[in-house]
């Protein structure tokens, strides 16, 4: 796991900007009646549940981030431990 | 829109809408595939929380990840949702597309096979014979009613109704299926109707030579700078039997564009030395080549026309056709950069030009001369129509000339349309669309100068090419 769901999860977030910008093309129609503004209105919704998504991505990818530079930390450690260890025993 | 004027198709129009909602709906689509694909990479982290450290920063991972895959607001509900938004969008636009017309396309379907059914029974000309016998028989009743009561029977309902323009597809249907082998249903069966006729008339050979005199340069308001001016020059341009003018038009950049004024049909003869009479009418209808179609390609030829150089066409009756059948040549259109085609009371429903070129089509609503193509004009996005209803006119010459199949047809009658056309833009999206195209492509900008000049056709004259041995 370690190291590696950090840029998985700014892949799945540049994905859903990227579904955002879509969506703002189906905005773009010339029509006028009830049924296009409850169109318009059903579309909004969706932007917004794309742009929640995006948010509530951004805040999973920085704890993810967190995660993995603990886990390379963690890493790090255990390999200098080893490391010492090895040096220690070949005194 | 105001003054009597109905647009339909063009920037506007139904079948534009209709691919907006098409386009906004595959845009739906779209992103809701793109946000399944972020999904999809979302459960691949999920799956990966599982492998090594699974109860502690696995753990923290799958803690991370749970609010967006828990969401309502998560991607795979998202698409989900956007996907349902696309299909009502696309069943919208079907709906509106089935209703749109569909009573219409009923009496035509009726019409269309009890003609083509009458046209293929062996007594189809015996059938044919009755039935034009009965149309008569109620005219003469209907003159009877009119001396009996007094009130007057209004022939140019007929007209304005639609029932001449269905009659006349019930004809063409008809006509068709007199025709050797099996005729199919067509939406505009008038031309290929005729289209035996129009092989029978022979080619005639045609001189195309400058009106001596006739070049002007044109300055201020006398500059062609709206559709109404371009109908003018098409107006002024029956003065000169057998002749269409070429304005060119010299922008203050430098840059030219050409109005090419195309009238109508001038003589009721067949194969006479004026390409503008009924041999063209004929030939037009039937998709072939007309004298009046190289007459003007000749006189563009002449003028000096440039490629990519823009070509705005105005034709009024026969010239409209003339104009739409030299933007539907592929032939003609890689040699002129025709942008925009305006046709006044002219029978062009059957005719299409290329991709890229826009149409304004104008017709009154009384006037029996479009009707004759036997359907209404397409809407698309290329293709404006305005039809005018003059019964609304405030000027009683003009209610009075809704009454005349002749005066609903006058080309003078057409300007004034097109005036009242121009001063309608802000009202309407098509009309806008549309001047702003032809204004910025075509008339240019203030400051804009013209030349103009007439090439006249003469028909039946050989014109003696010199073989290198008599040089």
């Amino acid at each position: 796991v370690s190291g590696a769901l950090a840029p998985v999860a700014a892949r799945a977030r540049g994905l859903v900007e990227e579904a955002g910008r879509t969506l703002a093309r189906a905005h773009q129609v010339e029509w006028v009646s009830d049924a296009a503004d409850r169109y318009q209105a059903a579309l909004t919704e969706g932007q917004q549940a794309v742009l929640r998504a995006s948010a509530m991505l951004d805040a999973a990818q920085h704890a993810l981030a967190v995660l993995d530079a603990a886990a390379r930390d963690a890493h790090a450690d255990a390999r200098m431990s080893v490391a010492q260890r090895l040096i220690s025993g070949g005194r | 829109v105001s003054d009597g004027l109905h647009v339909t198709g063009g920037y506007g129009g139904t079948s534009a809408r209709l691919e907006d909602l098409h386009r906004a709906a595959a845009a739906l689509r779209q992103a809701a595939d793109t946000l399944a694909d972020a999904d999809g990479v979302l459960m691949v982290a999920q799956r990966a929380t599982f492998i090594g450290d699974v109860f502690g920063s696995g753990a923290a991972a799958r803690a991370a990840l749970e609010p967006v895959l828990r969401s309502p607001s998560s991607p795979a509900r998202t698409a989900e949702s956007l996907r349902g938004l696309a299909r009502a969008l696309v069943e919208a636009a079907s709906t509106y597309e089935r209703a749109e017309g569909s009573v219409e396309l009923a009496v035509r379907a009726v019409v269309g096979a009890a003609a083509s059914t009458l046209g293929k029974s062996p007594l189809a000309l015996l059938l044919g014979i009755g039935v034009a016998a009965h149309g008569l028989l109620a005219v003469g009743l209907g003159s009877v009613l009119v001396r009996g009561t007094g009130r007057r029977v209004d022939p140019s309902v007929l007209v304005s109704s639609g029932a001449a323009e269905t009659l006349l597809y019930g004809v063409g249907t008809f006509l068709r299926a007199l025709q050797p082998g099996v005729q199919g249903l067509l939406p505009a069966p008038v031309g290929p109707a005729v289209a035996p006729i129009g092989t029978l008339l022979p080619r005639r050979p045609l001189l195309v030579v400058p009106v001596l005199g006739s070049t002007r340069t044109l300055a201020g308001t006398d500059v062609p700078a709206s559709d109404a001016d371009a109908m003018r020059s098409v107006s002024d341009g029956y003065s000169t039997p057998g002749a269409v003018a070429v304005t060119r038009l010299d922008h203050p950049d430098g840059t030219r564009s050409w109005l090419v004024a195309v009238p109508g049909t001038e003589e009721g003869t067949v194969g006479g030395p004026n390409p503008f009479d009924m041999q063209s009418n004929l030939e037009l209808l039937a998709g072939h080549s007309a004298a009046a179609s190289e007459l003007t390609v000749a006189a563009m030829e002449q003028a000096g026309i440039a490629p990519g150089e823009p070509v705005m066409l105005a034709g009024h009756s026969q010239g409209g056709m003339t104009a739409m059948a030299l933007a539907g040549s592929v032939a003609v259109t890689s040699r002129f950069a025709i942008t925009h085609v305006l046709t006044a009371g002219s029978p062009v429903a059957g005719m299409s030009a290329q991709p890229g070129v826009e149409d304004l089509h104008v017709e009154h609503t009384t006037d029996v001369i479009p009707a004759l193509d036997g359907r209404p004009n397409p809407d698309t996005r290329d293709r404006t129509t305005v039809r005018r209803d003059l019964s609304v006119s405030d000027d009683p010459a003009e209610r009075a000339a809704r009454l005349s199949f002749v005066d609903a047809h006058d080309v003078d009658l057409y300007v004034r349309t097109l005036d009242l056309v121009d001063a309608s833009a802000g009202h309407d999206a098509s009309i806008n669309a549309w001047q702003e195209s032809v204004g910025s492509a075509v008339f240019g900008p203030d400051g804009t100068t013209a030349v103009v000049t007439r090439y006249a056709g003469i028909g039946g004259v050989e014109v003696a090419t010199l073989s290198p041995a008599s040089r």
